[in-house]
């Protein structure tokens, strides 16, 4: 599941309960305040007409039922779609099908890219070792083993230079590209500092 | 304890030629499509909050049909809401509460929302860079404290300016600000956000 994917149906679900709410307030506040169409506004909110309309159909409450559970199914699915993070577990990058799959670990693939970064940026840094402090990486393969996409987010220290970073992030992305023996790899770089002096 | 402040406003630096590139284009696109917040906080909750409505109907519908033929707990607490007449004024703010959940909801799934980082250039086509807004300030704040002349500084990013302010002990401030815009001004050419990002200086003078 990308986040693409996630994002649009958050969009959506919003845009959906959103409109149900703005609707449904809008008309109760019209009856409240007197619309006289919608009904006498000093009705009850359940009316004896509700009431019996209720009892007096042996679907009713069945047929609420369901449209509960229906829509407690859908509620939930959404909110699992939250805590989902879009990774592969593993790439499968032969252009060749016919020569058989070879499938290799993305974790894999992801750590030492990590490890690839971090050694890139250290090596332009001017005080080795000092400045590596506050330095982190982390590497994520998402989307299709066929056609993953990758997503790192780098945590610099704040006198970093971001465009050094920057060139070090790309010279080891193509390095990955290179060693995975595939020139197709969309990247999502996010670059974020911290603080490390006082 | 501040006494003067130097405002400094440069005319227009670090602002991209008026004719974009194509590929720029594309890459400002591509930022805007990585970047756009996910809404996820929101959605959990409306989301938490739809299941147990949901969940609230579906045993009170299964209480009213089970009625007199087996034990149900009863929703006692759901009997105020049904005897409760529209023109209350508890049904009245009810009412007037959903109308604005609701229009927040609906501007929340409508509007772009501000971007998770703000896009650099690339060093390739393939590739979307950004950084967090937090993350630009602080660093744009420590080249303005590398200035000679300068004790501390904070930056402050709105949209697309950075506003650096400065504090310095020395007497004579005058040039401070030109020096600092210069500074960050050329940071921000090596970083060549997508959209460019105007800079303004405030020095404000510390006498010790």
């Amino acid at each position: 599941m990308s986040h693409h994917h996630t994002a649009r149906a958050n969009r959506i679900g919003l845009a959906i309960v959103g409109l149900v709410l703005l609707l449904a307030g809008a008309a109760a506040l019209a009856r409240g305040l007197g619309l006289r169409v919608l009904g006498p506004r000093h009705d009850q909110v359940v009316s004896q007409q509700v009431a019996a309309y209720a009892a007096g159909h042996p679907w009713f409450w069945p047929a609420l039922a369901v449209l509960a559970l229906v829509v407690e199914l859908l509620a939930l699915r959404w909110f699992l779609l939250q805590g989902r993070v879009d990774t592969i577990r593993y790439l499968s990058l032969e252009p060749d099908p016919g020569r058989g799959a070879t499938h290799l670990s993305a974790r894999a693939a992801a750590s030492a890219l990590e490890d690839d970064v971090e050694e890139t940026m250290r090596g332009t840094r001017p005080t080795r070792g000092e400045g590596a402090r506050g330095q982190r990486v982390r590497a994520t393969l998402g989307g299709a083993p066929t056609e993953p996409r990758l997503s790192l987010a780098v945590v610099l220290p704040d006198e970093a230079d971001p465009a050094a970073a920057r060139q070090g992030v790309h010279r080891a992305v193509t390095r990955l590209r290179q060693s995975l023996e595939t020139e197709h790899l969309p990247t999502v770089v996010r670059m974020h500092t911290i603080r490390t002096h006082f | 304890m501040n006494s003067p402040e130097l405002h400094h406003h440069p005319a227009d630096p670090g602002t991209a030629p008026l004719s974009l590139p194509a590929d720029e284009r594309a890459q400002r696109r591509a930022a805007a499509r990585a970047f756009r917040p996910r809404r996820t906080v929101p959605a959990a909750v409306t989301a938490l909050l739809l299941a147990a409505a949901a969940l609230v109907t579906f045993v009170g519908a299964v209480a009213a049909l089970a009625r007199g033929r087996a034990q149900v707990p009863p929703l006692t607490w759901l009997g105020p809401i049904g005897r409760a007449h529209w023109s209350d004024p508890a049904a009245l703010t009810t009412a007037a509460v959903a109308c604005l959940l609701g229009i927040w909801l609906l501007v929340l799934a409508l509007t772009p929302g501000s971007p998770r980082a703000i896009p650099i250039a690339s060093e390739d086509p393939q590739t979307v860079t950004g950084i967090t807004r937090t993350g630009l300030s602080r660093h744009l704040a420590t080249v303005a404290a590398k200035v000679d002349g300068v004790s501390r500084a904070r930056v402050r990013l709105r949209r697309n300016r950075a506003h650096v302010t400065a504090v310095t002990p020395l007497r004579d401030a005058s040039e401070l600000p030109g020096q600092i815009t210069q500074a960050v001004v050329a940071r921000l050419e090596e970083l060549r956000p997508l959209r460019p990002v105007r800079v303004r200086v405030t020095v404000r003078q510390r006498g010790d």
